[in-house]
């Protein structure tokens, strides 16, 4: 564990040096809540309906800016990029002749990378929630705990697809367009729009998926937490970490064999 | 006393299945729906033993299979056939306890992290290697006498000179007191004052830790002033195995004259000799000591007419070089 902490120590002294990109980027993401409020706005004062699938405006904002700010962690270039590259440039050859696991050097420098953008897009999330919309008043803090858990377990399973995808650069060359893949189906099934906005009979379809676990199940529970809804997006959570994990062990495991890097 | 071999390789192979691709816009849309292979062998049934403490030049041209060698060796890729032990690990199944035993510098790649201080990049990897707190401070002013880093080991390793940076590679590398240190191309773009000083230290610490070095370079420098026992391969196979010593005697059997004549003199190629250049009164030839003996040449030229006379040996590289051409046919 201490060599991890190590990488995570030095990988946090090396992105200390960007926060100040970071704080840049979430302009970006600033923008495209803006946009959202916009949308909803016109959506909530077009119709007579205060409350839409049992949202209302200002959790529907709240929920936006939050499901912004989970998966702010999972575009890591960490986890998105750097195997990536690493596998097809045949870097990655420096990387695993040390006595650390590959995916354990990636996790923790990912880790360290989103501890300062947990900082930084936190503050910017609460403080631009706050003058767009305002406070959450449906917001407990006694449930912060169990809030900050699933957010947890939500950015450790988008993370995982995300390296789960990069890894397939063993196989082909390029896994950007299955990168693409998986965000524009977060972007449209969990980022922009809660799960009770879609039709009944895909609900249930969403609900399973990681996508509920890894993005629209925890901010549901931030906006409007009921404890019995906790334990089911909890509960799909350990099962996707679990699965995830042995899909990513597998996977390495395979790839990794047929690693070919050349030169010399 | 008796000798440990600490790398055994026997009948390596590996090929890579290499894709082809058909030139211009109509091959690459060919190599989509129509992907050819073609099956390389990188390394081809090679086989070799060092010993421990042993200083071990691995070289050949571009392509011949050295990098795919090495990182079979330390276990970043696995052989198609045959089989490495390491220090006495299969690295192809036990890669991360060989790299307990084993440092790595690549002189083309760094792995010192940029932003952090020497000092603080041998904390860092002597935690990755499990080392306790006061093993690491021990190690760092070990290899701080060693490899003289006093000057900047509180330096960012970003604001290093290459040179310095080389030497901090080496460090780090050794931080673990590893058995074998495996160097490939250490002294390339350093300049000769450099390289001459990172080949001392490598001289020093096999003597001081009895690191077996496993190098490999393009530079002849290198390879002559470090090591004792020279391994060519080309096209994946060993094409030679021999002493620096039993290289030098067996294949220095040409020597260079290059003399400056009083007047002209008129000489052909013959059995033995090659004139390499002829200029006014200048003549370089190439000797065949082994057809015709440098006495018989200088006679041949008549002393009295010679104003300066140079006799050297081939350069170790154009020994190099036939040897890689030889091999080839």
């Amino acid at each position: 564990m201490r060599k991890y902490l190590s990488i995570y120590k030095a990988t946090l002294l090396e992105e200390l040096q960007y926060a100040k990109g970071m704080f840049l980027s979430f302009i970006g993401t600033g923008i495209h809540i803006f946009i959202f409020f916009a949308l909803w706005k016109y959506l909530y004062s077009s119709g007579e309906k205060s409350i839409i699938s049992g949202y209302t405006f200002a959790q529907m904002i709240w929920y936006v800016t939050f499901t912004e700010f989970l998966t702010s962690f999972s575009s890591s270039n960490i986890v998105r990029k750097t195997p990536t590259s690493d596998i097809v440039s045949g870097n990655i050859a420096y990387t695993i002749n040390k006595p650390y696991s590959y995916t354990g050097y990636i996790f923790s420098r990912f880790f360290a990378e989103s501890t300062i953008k947990m900082i930084i897009n936190l503050l910017c999330s609460i403080l631009l929630g706050i003058i767009l919309i305002g406070p959450l008043n449906t917001f407990q803090i006694k449930y912060l705990p169990l809030i900050i858990l699933i957010m947890f377990l939500a950015v450790i399973i988008a993370s995982l697809i995300r390296l789960i995808i990069s890894y397939f650069s063993f196989w082909i060359e390029n896994s950007e367009p299955f990168q693409w893949l998986y965000k524009t189906v977060f972007l449209i099934f969990g980022v922009t729009f809660p799960l009770e906005v879609f039709p009944v009979w895909l609900q249930p379809v969403i609900r399973y998926s990681p996508v509920y676990a890894a993005v629209s199940g925890p901010v549901k529970m931030l906006v409007n937490f009921n404890i019995n809804e906790f334990y089911g997006v909890l509960v799909s959570q350990l099962f996707y970490v679990f699965i995830l994990v042995l899909i990513i062990t597998i996977e390495y495991k395979k790839g990794v064999k047929k690693l070919n890097v050349n030169g010399g | 006393m008796s000798s440990v071999n600490i790398i055994e390789i026997k009948h390596l192979s590996k090929t890579f299945k290499i894709k082809e691709k058909e030139k211009g816009f109509k091959g690459s849309l060919k190599s989509i729906f129509k992907p050819k292979y073609k099956i390389k062998k990188a390394v081809n049934n090679l086989s070799l033993t060092v010993e421990k403490g042993e200083v071990i030049a691995f070289i050949g041209p571009n392509g011949a299979g050295k990098s795919t060698t090495i990182k079979m060796l330390t276990g970043i890729l696995t052989p198609t056939k045959g089989e490495a032990i390491v220090a006495g690990i299969n690295p192809a199944k036990q890669r991360k306890k060989l790299a307990y035993k084993i440092g790595t510098v690549f002189g083309q790649k760094e792995q010192l992290w940029t932003h952090l201080t020497p000092y603080d990049n041998f904390k860092f990897f002597g935690a990755i290697y499990d080392l306790k707190d006061y093993e690491i401070e021990r190690r760092i002013k070990e290899l701080n006498d060693t490899l003289e880093l006093d000057e900047f080991i509180n330096t960012p390793v970003r604001n290093l000179s290459l040179g310095q940076r080389i030497r901090c590679e080496i460090a780090a590398s050794l931080i673990h007191k590893p058995e074998i240190l495996f160097l490939d191309e250490p002294t390339i773009g350093l300049d000769p004052v450099v390289k001459e000083n990172i080949r001392v230290l490598i001289k020093r610490m096999n003597k001081e830790f009895g690191t077996t070095i496993f190098l490999t370079s393009h530079d002849v420098g290198d390879i002559e002033k470090l090591c004792k026992r020279v391994v060519i391969i080309n096209d994946g196979k060993v094409v030679l195995d021999d002493t620096m010593q039993n290289l030098k005697y067996n294949y220095l059997n040409r020597k260079i004259i290059e003399v400056k004549m009083k007047e002209k003199v008129n000489l052909d190629d013959e059995d033995g000799i090659t004139i390499l250049k002829d200029k006014e009164y200048n003549l370089k030839l190439s000797i065949d000591v082994s057809k015709k003996s440098v006495a018989d040449v200088i006679k041949l030229l008549n002393t009295d007419k010679i104003i300066d006379i140079n006799i050297s040996n081939e350069p170790l590289e154009n020994i190099i070089a036939n040897i890689y051409k030889g091999s080839k046919k």
